[in-house]
């Protein structure tokens, strides 16, 4: 029935009428309208108001939109034993597991691993399908190695011992020299008190709130400084020795004859071992800045530094005299070298500076003015080794050069997948300190390296 | 990656769950542009998040950029929930959560110079209030969202190497918790 009809009627009557029949009209159509919507309406809104209020609270919190920045650092403390214990145990001790392996030294049927800041691993090597771990040298602060004959150098922070080797199972000490290596005095800010050895750490995890100013950070300060110590290293001793002993690239102790030359950070220490039992310092050559290995060349020493590459004669063994050098862009720089051509890997990094990451092949033939033959770029190399053609570098992996023509070197094999950090190529065998063990490789195939053994390292 | 498999397993179950147990579901994109404002400024952020609408609701999975502080990849689930049902003009809540990678800049490694850095992923979620206008007789929508956002990176960085013991470990940790207000505007379909 409708709201209202229009009927005829008089003039006034109908006019009046259609207006109140509209007006009904139109609030029943309102109704209609509004009636269903409104519970679902009022509830949206309901839902809409906690929602606007909910964001209006949050973020009336400023602190909600602070940012923030935490630091996370290890604290590390010494552990420190009198310099009598610590001779005292300067021998071999039973094998312990491989953690933080430094450089290498292949001596005989032995390979000597050193163990950063500890001590020296006798690995039996008869067998490279199947090498021993047979004892451990405690030496704290080790980092290079050296050996002539029976005799083993090792550096103990700043002091030089000599350590007989000749039955590997049963070495023992036999000299300390005392404050050869000055540099090395201080070992995470702390130095040595009353004739105590540091001879490990506690560490303890810290974690602060950085503070804000001004929309930064206040970062903690760092301080691009090279590290003051050596490297692990494993002597060269040429000729001399009957037995041959190779060194890794990375060493900063090498042996010519009755010479152990040393580096560390601005100077070469040459020390007389012509009596092998009785090693003398001799006077300090400063040799420039950042200087990081040594590798021993004819009659000649070179330096890698992150500056460049240094060439001493060492005609007069006790006083090496700098004969050339080859500069480069600030980098790590290991060096090894052939009858004519220096091979130096250069790396950028916190420690090596804003460089590039590459190969350089430089003629070492005029050792007075040394040139760049050619540069192949390379991921981010560290050691190298060298056996006749065959040029094996640490990088991403290990890679195998034909290095027949050294301006046109071809790659034969990579094995990928290691961080790899030294290598020493010797009689068909390749072995490889890497960060979660030691291989070791036969390329006997020059196009490709077949691996023989892996020694674990515990982390 | 659990972290991504968790994002994919959740989007997935919902998508399952929701699509098992109601009407028609439909296949809905929505792709954002918009600004983050934090204590370190302002800056840009893109997203496309892609998934299933049905009734009121909408899953989906997204990604994108964001580009504040220490730009960033967030990969992430996301959930709608209309406040109305089939309502052309609506507003609705909106809720993502999943994983931030680090997508370094040069300006990020001119901070830290020729220092030694490794980057790292990090949680990231986000809330939200929006508004959709449908434009013609299908599903578009414009799309404005007002919301709060977090981020996480973390960084490990070798700041110095002073007299340092070979046995330490010259690794630092810096991880940052990144609060911004999130305005965007999109399209969805």
């Amino acid at each position: 029935m409708p709201i209202c009809s229009l009927k005829r009627k008089s003039n006034n009557n109908r006019q009046s009428t259609s207006a109140l029949c509209v007006k009904k009209i139109l609030v029943q159509e309102a109704t209609v309208l509004l009636k269903p919507l409104s519970a679902s309406k009022i509830n949206c809104m309901k839902k809409l108001s906690f929602a606007v209020l909910g964001c209006l609270l949050f973020f009336s919190f400023q602190s909600c939109l602070k940012d923030k920045l935490t630091h996370t650092y290890t604290i590390y403390t010494p552990i420190y034993e009198t310099k009598e214990a610590v001779q005292l145990n300067i021998k071999s001790n039973p094998a312990e597991e491989i953690e933080s392996p430094g450089n290498l030294f292949v001596y005989g049927n032995y390979i000597f691993l050193n163990e950063m800041d500890k001590g020296v691993h006798i690995i039996d090597n008869t067998d490279p399908a199947n090498p021993v771990d047979k004892a451990f040298i405690d030496i704290p602060g080790n980092l290079d190695i050296a050996v002539k004959g029976n005799i083993l150098y090792a550096d103990m922070y700043q002091d030089l011992v000599a350590v007989d080797i000749s039955d590997p199972l049963h070495t023992k000490l036999v000299k300390t020299v005392p404050n050869v290596f000055g540099e090395r005095y201080y070992a995470n800010g702390f130095a040595p008190v009353n004739n105590m050895v540091i001879v490990g750490w506690t560490k303890k995890d810290t974690t602060v709130v950085l503070e804000h100013s001004q929309s930064s950070w206040r970062y903690p300060s760092g301080v691009w400084v090279d590290v003051a110590a050596f490297q692990s290293a494993a002597p060269n001793a040429a000729a001399a020795a009957p037995i041959p002993g190779i060194s890794g690239s990375m060493a900063r102790f090498t042996i010519v004859n009755d010479y152990l030359y040393a580096v560390d950070h601005h100077t070469l220490h040459p020390i007389s071992i012509a009596d092998p039992e009785e090693p003398v310092a001799g006077n300090l050559i400063s040799a420039g800045f950042d200087i990081e290995t040594i590798y021993p060349f004819k009659n000649k020493l070179f330096l890698g530094s992150m500056g460049g590459l240094y060439i001493y004669d060492i005609s007069q063994p006790d006083a090496p005299v700098k004969e050339g050098d080859f500069i480069h862009a600030r980098a790590c720089d290991p060096v090894i070298a052939d009858d004519k051509y220096a091979y130096v890997t250069l790396r950028e990094g916190t420690n090596c500076g804003p460089s590039t990451n590459e190969l350089e092949v430089v003629d070492v033939q005029d050792l007075a003015a040394p040139s760049l033959l050619k540069a192949y770029p390379m991921t981010k190399p560290q050691g190298l080794t060298k056996d006749n053609a065959l040029l094996f570098v640490c990088d991403n992996g290990i890679k195998m050069f034909d290095a027949t023509d050294p301006a046109n070197i071809v790659l034969k094999d990579h094995v990928m997948g290691l961080e790899t950090r030294d290598a020493i190529a010797w009689n068909k065998n390749l072995i490889v300190v890497a960060s979660n063990g030691l291989y070791q490789y036969d390329y006997t195939s020059s196009d490709k390296l077949i691996l023989r053994s892996k020694l674990s390292i515990n982390r | 990656m659990n972290g991504m498999k968790l994002i994919f397993i959740t989007a997935f179950v919902l998508i399952s769950i929701c699509s098992s147990a109601q009407k028609k579901a439909i296949f809905s994109s929505q792709n954002y542009a918009g600004l983050l404002e934090g204590e370190h400024g302002s800056s840009l952020q893109l997203q496309s998040i892609n998934g299933i609408r049905f009734s009121n609701w909408f899953v989906g999975a997204g990604a994108g950029i964001d580009w504040y502080y220490r730009r960033s990849i967030p990969v992430f689930a996301s959930v709608n929930m209309d406040f109305l049902k089939k309502q052309k003009r609506n507003f609705y809540l909106s809720a993502d959560g999943g994983i931030n990678f680090p997508w370094q800049s040069d300006d990020y490694l001119n901070e830290w110079g020729y220092a030694e850095t490794e980057s790292h992923s990090g949680p990231y979620w986000s809330a939200g209030l929006g508004y959709k206008i449908g434009i013609g007789k299908g599903n578009d929508a414009l799309l404005m969202q007002i919301g709060y956002d977090y981020k996480q990176v973390s960084e490990q960085v070798i700041l110095s190497y002073i007299n340092l013991s070979p046995e330490t470990d010259p690794h630092d940790q810096f991880d940052y918790h990144l609060r911004r207000l999130s305005l965007k505007v999109g399209w969805s379909f």
